[in-house]
C-alpha cells in the first residue's frame, strides 16, 4: 500500500480535528514524513470522539476516556495545532483565514469541519435547560446541569437522541423521547426492529412517543431571574412536565467557510471519488462532504463515523499524491440498546413489491434478523439481538456478489460465522 | 509481523486450538478451573462445520484494517509493528468493529460489555493455539513466509480493503 508517487515536503492544512481530520492526518503523514502539516479546530483540545459524548454524560467514562488520541499525539506525529475558527477560504491566494485575522497557507487543504446541530425554531428554545448534543462542551454543560433535573424531554428518537436519552437515564433522570418518525432510528432500522427496541426501552422506564412533535417549551422564572424549563407542549395537546430539555432532530454540514470561495456545495461540499472538491487541491471529507453513495451511486452526506474515518484516509492518500478511489458510502451502524446489540447495513426499507426480504423473529428474546435482497444481492441487513459476525454480513453487501439464497436462510438463524466466503487478498489499491 | 494463518484443508475439527485459547484467555490459566469463570471465557478463534469443510475465524491483523476505522474510541487501534492491538480499558463495547470485520473475528464480552480478538499472545512466544494444532491447520508466520514456503492452499485469508 505504501507505494507512493508524488512529491513530498508539501503544506498540508486540515480544517477539523475529529474522525476525517485526524484519520487524514495520520494518512499523510504515513506517506509524506517530511510534509508540514497544519490543523486548526475551533474546539481547542486533543481530538475527541463526539460519539462517546452521551457515555460521558452517564458516567460510563471519564473525560479523558473520549480521547481517541492520547496527549503527544501532535508531537508524535509532528502536526502544528491551531486552536481557531476559519473564517474563510480562498483558493485563489492558496490560504485561509482565521476570525482574529490570521492567515494560513496551504498546498493541499481537507476541509473536515463536520456537522452542526440542526432544528427548526421552537418557541422557548432560548430558556435555561434546552440543550443539544454535539460537542465536549455540550456534554459537560448537560452533565453540569443534570442533578437539577428530574424528568428530561429528548426531541428527536435517532440515534444522538436515543443516545442522549441512555445517558440521562443512566443518571436516574426520567426520560421521554418524542419523535415525529413513525419509529426510532429510522435511518438505521425498519418499523419491526424499531418495535422490539421500544419493548425494550419502556421496560427501562423510558416513555417512547411516536409520531409526535413537541409545539412549544414552557418556563417559569427560577432563584436567579431567568426563565428556565418547567415543560413541553406536544402537538397532541399533552402537557409533559419536565426540567430539561435536548434537542436533537438532525444536523446539518458545517460550510458557511467555503461561502464564495467557488467550492461547490450542494446539501454538503461536493466531492468526487478521490475526495477532491470543484476546486483543485482543495478535498472535504466526513460529515461535512456529500460524497458518493455505495449503493445507489448518487452523492449524499452520510453522517456517520465510519465513513468520516474512510473518507478521511481516501483524502489524505490523494492530498499525498497515492490516488486512491473512494468506493462510496454504505450506512452502517451499531448501537447497544438495553443492552441489547442492534446493527444494520445497506438498503432496510424497499418500497412494497421490490426485491426480496427474509426475515426472523423471536420477540421473547429480543432477537431480530432481516436481510434485503435484490437482484440476487444482499444489499441491506439488519441484526437485533445476537451480532457476532455482522461485519461478514456488511462485508457480502460491499461484495455486490450474488449469494444463494439458501446460503442466506441459513444464517437468518444461525450464528454469523465465517465460511471462507471471500477470496484471497481482496485489495483495493 | 507474524500472524496466525489458517489452513482449511489441513484441519479435521478437533478444536484444541478454541481450547488452547480459552485456557490461556481464562483468570486462572487453567482449563479445568475455566470452565467454573464467572463469565466463562471466550475463545478468540471461532470455529464452525460448514459446507463438509471446517471453518475458523481468526483475527487476520489487515494491513488497512475496516475495525480501526470504524472504532469510535481509539480502542483498536494498530501497534508500531502493525498488528492490530485492542485496549479493552477504552472499549464501550458499542459493537461498530463487529458491524464491519469482514472475518467475525471479533467476540462480545457480553458481562463485561466490551468486546476482544486475538491478540496473537504477545507474552508466548508461539500463541497456544498454534502450538495445540496437530494437524498444522494453523500457521503461526509472516506474510512472507507463507508464501515463500509455499503454505498457501488457495484459501488462506490476507485483507485489506
Ligand atoms: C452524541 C453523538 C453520538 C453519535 N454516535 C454515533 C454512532 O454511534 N455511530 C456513528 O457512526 N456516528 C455517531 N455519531 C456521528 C459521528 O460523531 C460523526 O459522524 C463524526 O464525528 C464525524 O466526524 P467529522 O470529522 O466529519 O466531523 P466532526 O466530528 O463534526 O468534527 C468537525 C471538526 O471541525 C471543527 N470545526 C468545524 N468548523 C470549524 C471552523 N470553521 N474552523 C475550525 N474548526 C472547525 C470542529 O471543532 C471539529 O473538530 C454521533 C454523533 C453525536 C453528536
Ligand atoms: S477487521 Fe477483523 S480481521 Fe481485520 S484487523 Fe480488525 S478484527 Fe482483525
Ligand atoms: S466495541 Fe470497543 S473496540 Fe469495538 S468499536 Fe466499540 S469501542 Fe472500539
Amino acid at each position: 500500500m505504501k507505494t507512493k508517487v508524488g512529491v513530498m515536503g508539501l503544506r498540508y492544512l486540515i480544517i477539523g480535528n475529529s474522525a476525517a481530520g485526524i484519520f487524514a492526518a495520520e494518512t499523510i503523514r504515513g506517506l509524506d514524513s517530511i510534509g508540514k502539516i497544519t490543523m486548526i479546530s475551533k474546539e481547542d483540545c486533543l481530538p475527541y470522539s463526539r460519539c462517546l459524548t452521551s457515555y460521558f454524560i452517564g458516567k460510563e467514562i471519564s473525560e479523558e476516556g473520549m480521547y481517541i488520541r492520547n496527549k503527544d499525539f501532535y508531537t508524535q506525529t509532528g502536526i502544528d495545532f491551531i486552536g481557531g475558527n476559519v473564517e474563510r477560504v480562498d483558493p485563489d491566494s492558496r490560504c485561509v483565514w482565521l476570525d482574529n485575522g490570521e492567515k494560513v497557507n496551504y498546498d493541499k487543504l481537507l476541509i473536515a469541519t463536520g456537522a452542526s446541530p440542526f432544528s427548526p425554531p421552537l418557541e422557548g428554545s432560548d430558556m435555561e435547560g434546552v440543550f443539544q448534543l454535539r460537542t465536549s462542551a455540550d456534554a459537560k454543560a448537560i452533565a453540569e446541569f443534570a442533578p437539577k433535573v428530574k424528568t428530561a424531554v429528548v426531541m428527536g428518537a435517532g440515534l444522538v437522541g436515543l443516545k442522549g436519552a441512555h445517558g440521562l437515564h443512566e443518571l436516574g433522570i426520567k426520560v421521554t423521547v418524542v419523535g415525529s418518525a413513525p419509529y426510532l432510528m429510522r435511518y438505521s432500522t425498519d418499523p419491526e426492529s424499531s418495535e422490539v427496541l421500544i419493548k425494550l426501552l419502556e421496560k427501562d422506564g423510558y416513555r417512547i412517543l411516536l409520531n409526535t412533535k413537541a409545539e412549544r417549551i414552557l418556563g417559569e422564572k427560577n432563584s436567579n431571574g431567568r426563565m428556565s424549563v418547567s415543560g413541553v407542549v406536544l402537538n397532541t395537546g399533552e402537557h409533559i412536565s419536565c426540567q430539561m430539555v435536548l434537542k436533537a432532530i438532525g444536523v446539518r454540514p458545517n460550510v458557511q467557510l467555503v461561502e464564495g470561495s467557488g467550492v461547490f456545495v450542494n446539501k454538503g461540499i461536493v466531492v468526487d471519488d478521490e475526495m477532491e472538491t470543484y476546486v483543485k487541491d482543495i478535498y472535504a471529507a466526513g460529515d461535512v462532504a456529500e460524497a458518493d453513495d455505495f449503493l445507489t451511486g448518487e452523492k449524499s452526506v452520510s453522517a456517520l463515523w465510519p465513513t468520516a474515518t474512510e473518507q478521511g484516509i481516501i483524502a489524505g492518500c490523494n492530498m499525498a499524491g497515492l490516488k486512491r478511489r473512494y468506493r462510496g458510502s454504505l450506512a452502517l451502524n451499531s448501537a447497544v440498546i438495553c443492552g441489547v446489540g442492534l446493527i444494520s447495513a445497506g438498503i432496510m426499507n424497499l418500497p412494497p413489491g421490490e426485491g426480496l426480504v427474509l426475515k426472523a423473529v423471536e420477540p421473547k428474546k429480543s432477537f431480530y434478523r432481516k436481510f434485503v435482497i435484490k437482484d440476487g444481492r444482499l444489499i441491506g441487513m439488519i441484526m437485533v439481538g445476537n451480532i457476532e459476525g455482522a461485519g461478514i454480513l456488511s462485508s457480502l453487501i460491499r461484495k455486490k456478489a450474488k449469494v444463494d439464497i439458501n446460503y442466506l436462510n441459513y444464517l437468518l438463524t444461525s450464528p454469523v460465522k465465517y465460511h471462507g466466503y471471500f477470496p484471497t487478498g481482496e485489495g483495493r489499491e | 509481523m507474524q500472524k496466525i494463518y489458517y489452513r482449511a484443508n489441513h484441519c479435521d475439527g478437533c478444536q484444541a486450538c478454541e481450547v488452547a485459547c480459552i485456557e490461556k484467555k481464562s483468570f486462572t490459566k487453567s482449563l479445568f478451573m475455566a470452565k467454573l469463570e464467572q463469565p466463562t471465557p471466550k475463545a478468540r478463534i471461532n470455529f464452525e462445520k460448514f459446507d463438509n469443510k471446517y471453518w475458523a475465524s481468526i483475527c487476520q491483523h489487515c494491513i488497512e484494517a475496516m475495525c480501526v476505522g470504524a472504532c469510535m474510541t481509539g480502542a483498536m487501534h494498530y501497534s508500531e509493528t502493525g498488528e492490530v492491538v485492542h485496549n479493552l480499558e477504552q472499549c464501550v463495547g458499542c459493537g461498530m468493529c463487529i458491524m464491519v470485520c469482514p472475518f467475525g473475528a471479533v467476540v462480545m464480552l457480553e458481562d463485561a460489555k466490551k468486546v476482544s480478538k486475538c491478540d496473537l499472545c504477545e507474552d508466548e512466544k508461539i500463541p497456544p493455539c498454534v502450538i495445540a494444532c496437530t494437524r498444522r491447520a494453523l500457521c503461526y508466520c509472516t506474510p512472507e513466509d507463507y508464501e515463500n514456503e509455499g503454505w498457501g492452499d488457495g484459501l488462506a485469508i490476507s485483507h485489506h480493503w
